[in-house]
């Protein structure tokens, strides 16, 4: 390893096989605090560079220094250089260890770096064992596969997964939606209020109907209820609550039809606010919940005769013929 | 670390032959109170198998290696035997279907017609071979004694062609079933999963159609309806391992026993359909059951329903022994 002052031109920055711009995520891209500490200090410290065969230089660690290097037009810098011969697994060990503050923040980003050193063909067993236990993720080929396919997720679902913190478990679920889907869904990002989750419900709903359905989803935008929500001057958390309950009215149009028509029989004969139906509103249990909720001893004899009325009776005969 | 396989499809061109290990007799995985389960036993002989049916539980379940096939047929048999001989007034349905099918591997195993042999000298246990296949040539000749049921489970046309890729088609599960009949075997029907698709309700009168033109109902041992059901973790890997199939794609719920189902409606819709077609071919003396239902889609589709999974298997019994003569005497109701 030797330190060098190496040409600024000459050091390969965003196309260094060990640029992690594709990978680590950053959630408030600020650099005027690093900026202003380059005008009072200068760079003090050499950057990191690899030199390959064809002794090119590419930088491992110092985007910043050289981003200040290239603004204040200097010509050389200090490098320090890491010859051929140097392990990519030791490359990765260090550039996860100085990035170690962002690819700890999101489970994204530890995916993304699981990834990075896939694509710079280390040793899977190394990456296994190093990387997959260092994050507390399972150990085996498939979980690898599983991060390229979290890493092919568009870039605007990755930012926004590791804007939201998202779970392991969610990114996994976007991973078997369509690219197309996905993007249109975060282009919904300033009108509706997305946490990853609702993200999730509104692809796995929107997913089935139009596959059900034989759609797209221009097919799906142009629908009038649609078109109806998205130009609206409701807000953001209205939005979302009008384009959820379409969904499932879509996803769900048997179930949704059957729980309104008992919605309808209930509401026809007009219960006291004392007593409460409940119904399995997946209709598979084919039963019925009566509460009786009472504050003022006065109302119970109004109540029970309500309870032996043939009125409800019949709607309970009623219900329990549609479940 | 365990060997893991990447890929579910990679066990299935693999055939090993190996010995019994632990138990291979017990009661079929999907039992649950809230359901009806047909109370049959399974005989774990064959592990994963040839074809790729897109809604297969096994994509989930087993992704640890080949093909096995237990070749240890006289120690299967010694543990069959060992739990039949305890109650010899029962008479034992067993099934060797639970993690493969059964017929599958014929040709290159014979384990079906070695236990077709077995099973023809017990007097209180009938084998179920369940089987999307049409591998039944080398078995037509054994002396059965009517202790054999073979058994399809049958779907579709269009299901079968888009969802059970590498099985036989329907054409040549009929042939092979018209064989099975004229060779004298007891058959089982089973219309499981069924599936909603497009004119559904013309592919499965079709598929009725096609079944009763080649057997009768006295040889019918007994009829399955079922509808699709899976885990709610299968939907992705079904939508990742069958990008074009769109069964994942319909109105489903989570049960009670923990796996999506068909909304009720839609099954209910489904099970009508499929028996009243049924009703024009077969008669009273033949058992018609729902695989996996709750008592009250029992009750809306047969009118009856059992008054519990003992009284269902008493029923076969029952039935088996009035029309076959099969177990050692008439069997007796036991309350609960
Ligand atoms: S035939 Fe049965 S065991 Fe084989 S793939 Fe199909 S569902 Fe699975």
């Amino acid at each position: 390893m030797s330190i060098e002052n190496v040409e600024v031109k000459n050091l390969l920055v965003n196309d260094s096989i060990f640029s992690l711009k594709n990978y680590i995520l950053e959630s408030t891209p600020d650099p005027s605090c690093q900026i202003s500490s380059f005008h009072t200090f200068g760079i003090l410290y050499p950057v990191i560079v690899y030199r390959d065969r064809k002794k090119q230089l590419h930088l491992i660690d110092g985007v910043k220094r050289m981003h200040h290097a290239k603004l204040i037009e200097q010509k050389k810098i200090q490098a320090m250089i890491l010859p051929e011969t140097t392990p990519v697994t030791d490359i990765i060990s260090l550039m996860i260890c100085n990035k170690r503050h962002e690819i700890g923040s999101s489970i994204i980003n530890k995916i993304q770096s699981i990834c990075f050193a896939i694509s710079l063909n280390a040793p899977e067993a190394w990456i296994r064992d190093t990387l997959c236990l260092g994050f507390d993720f399972k150990p085996h080929t498939e979980f690898l596969r599983g991060c390229e396919r979290i890493n092919n997720l568009p870039r605007e679902i990755k930012q926004f997964c590791h804007d939201k913190k998202t779970s392991l478990k969610q990114l996994v679920n976007f991973t078997y939606y369509p690219r197309e889907l996905l993007k249109t869904l975060i282009s919904w990002k300033s009108e509706l209020q997305l946490t990853a989750s609702i993200l999730d419900e509104i692809a796995s709903h929107l997913n089935d109907y139009l596959r059900r359905e034989h759609k797209n989803i221009n097919g799906f935008l142009s629908e009038p209820e649609v078109q109806e929500i998205f130009d609206s001057s409701l807000g953001p958390r209205e939005k979302t609550e009008k384009v959820r309950q379409l969904l499932y009215l879509k996803k769900f149009p048997i179930l949704s039809s059957a729980n309104r028509r008992i919605e309808n029989m209930v509401r026809r004969i007009s219960l006291p606010k004392e007593i409460d139906i409940h119904w399995d509103r997946t209709l598979e249990n084919k039963k019925i919940d009566i509460n009786v909720s009472i504050s003022d001893p006065i109302k119970w004899s109004g109540i029970l005769t309500t309870l032996r009325s043939d009125e409800l009776k019949d709607l309970m005969e009623s219900i329990l013929e549609e479940l | 670390m365990n060997k893991k396989t990447v890929n579910f499809r990679d066990g299935k061109d693999e055939l090993q032959k190996i010995g019994k290990k632990g138990r291979a007799l017990g009661v079929c995985a999907t039992f649950n109170e809230k359901y009806l389960c047909c109370n049959v036993h399974v005989l774990r002989s064959v592990h994963n198998c040839p074809y790729q049916c897109s809604y297969c539980f096994l994509q989930n379940y087993l992704t640890d290696g080949a093909t096995k096939v237990v070749d240890d047929i006289s120690e299967l048999m010694f543990e069959v035997r060992d739990i039949i001989n305890r109650n010899p007034q029962r008479l034992y349905r067993i099934g060797t279907w639970e993690l493969g099918d059964s017929l599958a591997l014929e040709n290159s195993t014979g384990q079906a017609a070695n236990l077709i042999k077995e099973f023809a000298l017990l007097d209180n246990a009938v084998l179920e071979l369940k089987t999307k296949s049409d591998r039944v040539d080398s078995i037509l000749g054994i002396k059965h004694r009517n202790r054999t049921v073979i058994s399809w489970s049958l779907n579709a046309a269009h299901v079968i062609s888009r969802d059970e890729h590498g099985t036989a088609s329907l054409e040549k599960r009929i042939k092979a079933m018209q064989k099975v009949f004229e060779a004298g075997y007891l058959i089982g029907l089973h219309f499981d999963p069924m599936i909603v698709h497009h004119d559904w309700k013309r592919g499965y009168e079709e598929l009725v159609n096609d079944v009763f033109s080649v057997v009768e109902p006295d040889r019918i041992a007994w009829i399955s309806m079922g509808s699709l059901r899976f885990n709610p973790e299968m939907k992705k890997k079904i939508e990742n391992n069958y990008p074009d199939s769109r069964l994942t794609s319909a109105e489903m719920v989570l049960g009670d026993d923990a796996k999506v189902r068909y909304v009720k409606p839609l099954r209910l819709a489904m099970y009508h359909h499929l028996y009243s077609l049924l009703q024009h071919h077969i008669t009273d003396e033949n058992p018609v059951y729902l695989c996996m239902e709750r008592w009250d889609v029992w009750e809306k589709v047969f009118g009856t329903y059992p008054e519990s999974i003992s009284h269902l298997d008493y029923l076969f019994a029952r039935s088996l022994y009035r029309r076959y003569g099969l177990g050692i005497a008439e069997p007796v109701k036991i309350r609960n």
